[in-house]
């Protein structure tokens, strides 16, 4: 969708039209944009070193030359972006950023789940300030979590990754302009992007815990759980979902727990069977085929 | 597009007037710093949890985030925060826009499990934990007389470590060339069990672990297409090889110690070669393809520490493990016409195992010989063709379909092969200019080939088991997003979402899962000065699984529900502003609290108790501009966590007469960080 034709020009004097009302004071501050990257005119690929604050918002004679005072009409609108609502439409606006960052970083960007869901690149990206939340790793996360509530809702669980606190984004295992990975995710499959902080689980391993080079997720869930280590159910439960195997494995909890000398109370508190199998990620002994040692 | 009838005509619009004198470009220093002082309430460990806040007192506040913008596009940019705490960060970045970026940055993360542990070992920390001299060993806990006299406290904590450095040159707009480094120790102490026959040891773990990383890479951006060759290795090492104890119990075996093997150096290197090509303007074609190599060749410990035991000789000194992977990905997406595109997603992740096998003659817990075992190799292939297209139906409106097939083959494991089929809708529309509702729905059937009992199994898996992620599989997906903005600046929404899957083969395993969720959020800013955000969200995930204690038919049935339900409300608020003076006063507030319950029901059983856990969290800030340039800003900082779990709570060291515990609890907290510091921006 292209927004319709303005029989608007360029301004004849360029940002120091728009700026004589865009001060400080006024409803849209731009002022900032001058301490940031895209106001650097000795970057030929820059806006300012272009049409100013047209290369982004178009050819502004129309909206500039509008008389202040005329408060009946209505302003005609220049390309506006971010907010629910604008004028522009999505794929126009996110035209405009392309046509200088539709690079090696954005191969994937179409037909990822992020363009195909309109998402404006001003709905995550801040232009006019020195702090664009979304480019500061301890304050992304409050930035992806807008849109995505449930892993906002998911971080405040017993067990998460450090993402409300500040020391890891979302960017750390996802690229939000797009990759060819089930979730967009920066490596090449989820185990992949998980050894990247996790590497002692990456192997390979003598005795190898077959579930566990395939996914990290038939266990974990990545974004928060109310169960220790991320896991997505409780131990016992958790391993006899694949282990029924002739002997202990496959008891179920029939005891009281509030006595430590109930029969199964030995393989359901502590680390429940962990006690004994603890090299779940898979071991390297000679004898730790069980995953006892 | 858009764009292309844009830009060019910069070339022909007339300059000659543009003075650009309103425009206030920054150059030199500027930036802010902080200054100031906190305090942490009270001496609780868990809440250092990822925030460096475990011990109480005052602490120093000091941050900066400074700016440099020099002469031809030179600029330098520092961030850093809770310099002086335990999870600090720093990040530094600069160059020459266009030409060149060089960046460094630091990171801790503190993570802390517990200090309520106990353990009668000494050489805690290291990897041979003694027992005192005068230990008396007995066949449960309660026997053991000197555990009270021999307990000390030790702390369950790892921090991690972290430095950085990159750079990316680009010396004309075609070529980049970039190098990323980091090198992360992970250092302290978490649990493992060691077991002894049918007695266990929970045990203070030592963490020693460097992971170094490396990222090269090298693109040409051509006019209409790009392509990058980038190398990536990974390499872990752990200080100790392995954690050797003295056993606590008397031993029918006469096992008087164990070895554990801690985890083993290993390297992964990998080679990809992406790119792009821009068929036309309407069509894309874009693909990375990903050649690794997983080696992992420690030397083996011995088959056991005990000496009654005689073995034979290991078949090899170590395991020359490798393991190939290849994976490849490409997408083809195309403007069909204006209304409709259309998309083709491929994908193929291969896993060739060349690890060598061989014949171990085992010794269970350094106990006993059972007989000998052969390790496995584990190849796998998983192909994914997507197509979807998606079109324009009216103005308002969108509708998107598409399949999705997916074979799996995994020719070492129970089911060589698995094959799902998934087709999905989706429509969003924009009900009003303001307004937009999405609904999709997925439906997913996946086939199983015949379930194969190993043989290697030992003991024998019950043959109706059928692990759940090779199961023939039917999967439901629903999921409606309604976004209502009523005014400019004034959004809400909820979004609904379900998920069901029926696992239809075989009798005994997880039988049947599913989650279903609820969100409601908010956000409305009255005026430029005050706004109000919130949200809340209901989440259950629900499990049916079966067992069989005989060994034969299904014989219990169990169910477990985890139910969160999480809320939080926020506020900032501009009090007062003095645009002249530059004086005002800000105020804000955010509060979120999650309360989790997780029920486990067995069919005719008295059940486990419930899990219970929530977090409250209260953030506040108030900073008062005294000028443009100084402010003083008071922060607060509250967070209570309470859990009920049955796993760890009130089992101490002797509570269970067959493990040996740490005695670690729930890190229940409820604690405040109240700080004042003044921060300066210039």
């Amino acid at each position: 969708q292209e927004s319709e034709e303005t029989s608007s020009t360029y301004t004849d004097r360029g940002a120091d039209r728009c700026l004589k009302c865009h001060d400080e004071f006024s409803e849209f501050p731009v002022m900032d944009i001058f301490k940031t990257k895209h106001a650097e005119t000795s970057d030929p690929r820059t806006p300012f070193a272009k049409l100013q604050c047209e290369t982004c918002h178009g050819p502004g004679s129309e909206h500039a030359d509008m008389s202040i005072d005329d408060e009946e009409e209505e302003r005609p609108p220049i390309r506006d972006f971010g907010h629910r609502g604008a004028e522009t439409p999505v794929a126009e606006q996110n035209a405009v950023c392309l046509s200088c960052h539709d690079d090696r970083h954005r191969n994937d960007w179409r037909g990822s789940a992020h363009q195909t869901g309109q998402v404006a690149c001003a709905d995550c990206h801040q232009i006019h300030t020195t702090h664009d939340r979304v480019l500061t790793p301890s304050e992304e996360p409050q930035v992806c979590f807008q849109c995505h509530t449930r892993e906002r809702s998911e971080s405040y669980r017993a067990s998460s990754h450090p993402l409300r606190y500040g020391s890891m984004s979302c960017g750390s295992c996802h690229e939000p302009h797009g990759s060819l990975t089930e979730s967009m995710l920066r490596r090449s499959t989820l185990n992949q992007t998980c050894y990247e902080c996790h590497a002692e689980k990456r192997g390979p391993f003598l005795w190898e815990h077959a579930p566990v080079s395939e996914d990290c997720a038939h266990c974990h869930q990545p974004h928060g759980s109310n169960h220790p280590a991320l896991l997505t159910q409780r131990a016992p439960l958790l391993c006899q979902r694949c282990h029924s195997q002739a002997g202990h494995p496959s008891i179920a909890f029939t005891g009281d727990l509030t006595s430590g000398a109930s029969p199964t109370a030995g393989m359901l508190l502590g680390q429940s069977c962990m006690n004994c199998h603890s090299q779940v990620h898979g071991s390297n002994h000679p004898s730790g085929v069980n995953l006892k040692r | 597009g858009a764009a292309a009838e844009l830009w060019y005509q910069a070339g022909e619009v007339d300059k000659s007037e543009w003075e650009c004198k309103y425009c206030l470009f920054e150059s030199g220093l500027s930036g802010d710093v902080q200054l100031g002082v906190g305090s942490v309430d009270e001496n609780q460990f868990g809440f250092g949890n990822y925030t460096g806040y475990d011990d109480d007192g005052a602490y120093l506040v000091l941050g900066a985030d400074l700016r440099y913008r020099g002469e031809e596009a030179a600029y330098w940019r520092l961030n850093s925060s809770r310099l002086a705490l335990d999870s600090r960060s720093v990040r530094l970045e600069g160059g020459r826009q266009g030409s060149y970026r060089i960046g460094v940055d630091y990171l801790e993360i503190p993570r802390l499990y517990s200090d309520g542990a106990e353990t009668p070992f000494t050489g805690v920390g290291g990897n041979d934990l003694q027992l005192p001299e005068n230990w008396v060993k007995a066949g449960t806990t309660d026997g053991m007389t000197e555990l009270d006299n021999s307990l000390r406290p030790v702390a369950l904590r790892t921090d991690r470590r972290r430095v950085g450095v990159g750079v990316e040159i680009t010396p004309t707009s075609r070529w980049s060339y970039s190098a990323d480094f980091r090198r992360e120790r992970k250092e302290g102490l978490n649990v493992i069990g060691g077991s002894m026959l049918f007695r266990s040891t929970l045990l203070p773990e030592p963490v020693d672990y460097t992971t170094e990383q490396l990222d090269l890479g090298v693109g040409y951006q051509g006019d209409h297409w790009n392509v990058q060759v980038g190398y990536y290795g990974s390499f872990f090492r752990e200080e100790n090889r392995s954690l050797r104890w003295d056993n606590p119990f008397g031993d029918p075996t006469g096992a008087n110690e164990g070895q554990l093997a801690l985890p083993p150096d290993n390297e992964f290197h990998q080679v990809t070669l992406s790119g792009r090509y821009d068929v036309s303007e309407a069509t894309r074609a874009s693909a990375k393809l990903s050649l690794g190599r997983m080696t992992q060749n420690d030397e083996f410990l011995p088959y056991t520490v005990n000496p009654a035991l005689t073995t034979g000789a290991l078949p090899r000194d170590s395991l020359e493990g490798e393991v190939r992977t290849t994976n490849l990905d490409a997408r083809l997406v195309s403007a069909w016409s204006e209304r409709l595109t259309l998309q083709a997603d491929f994908r193929h992740d291969q896993r060739d195992d060349e690890t060598p096998t061989d014949s171990f003659d085992y010794v269970s817990t350094d106990a006993f010989l059972p007989g000998a075992r052969e390790n496995r190799q584990y190849d796998r292939r998983d192909s994914r063709l997507a197509l979807q297209g998606r079109y324009q139906l009216t103005p308002q409106t969108r509708v998107s379909t598409g399949a999705d097939y997916d074979r799996k083959r995994r020719p070492d494991e129970e089911v060589e092969e698995t094959q799902e089929t998934t087709v999905w809708a989706e429509a969003a529309s924009r009900l009003h200019p303001t307004s937009q509702l999405v609904v999709g729905l997925a439906y997913a059937d996946r086939d199983a080939s015949e379930y194969r009992v190993l043989d290697a199994a030992i003991p024998e898996q019950n043959p109706l088991m059928v692990k759940f992620n090779m199961a023939s599989r039917e999967q439901e997906r629903a999921e409606a997003r309604l976004t209502v903005s009523p005014r400019e600046h004034i959004d809400f929404g909820v979004e609904l979402a379900f998920r069901d899957n029926d696992y239809t083969d075989g009798a005994i395993g997880l039988r049947s899962s599913r989650d279903t969720s609820v969100s409601f959020d908010a956000t409305v800013l009255v005026s430029r000065s005050l706004s109000f955000h919130g949200f809340a969200s209901r989440e259950v995930h629900d499990n049916e699984q079966t067992g069989s204690q005989d060994f034969s038919v299904p014989d219990w049935f169990a169910t477990t529900e985890d139910a969160i339900n999480s809320a939080g409300v926020g506020v900032s608020w501009e009090v007062f502003h003095d645009s002249f003076t530059q004086k005002g006063l800000n105020l804000s507030l955010d509060y979120v609290r999650s309360d989790a319950t997780g029920k486990i029901g067995i069919r005719n059983e008295t059940g486990f108790p419930d899990l219970e856990s929530s977090v409250t969290n209260v953030q506040a800030q108030a900073r008062y501009r005294f000028s443009e340039t100084v402010s003083t800003e008071l922060a607060y900082y509250y967070e209570r966590f309470e859990s009920d779990d049955w796993m760890v709570d009130g089992v101490e060291p002797d509570t269970l007469p067959t493990v040996l515990t740490l005695g670690s609890e729930g890190q229940n907290y409820d604690n405040h960080v109240i700080a004042a510091y003044v921060r300066y921006r210039f």
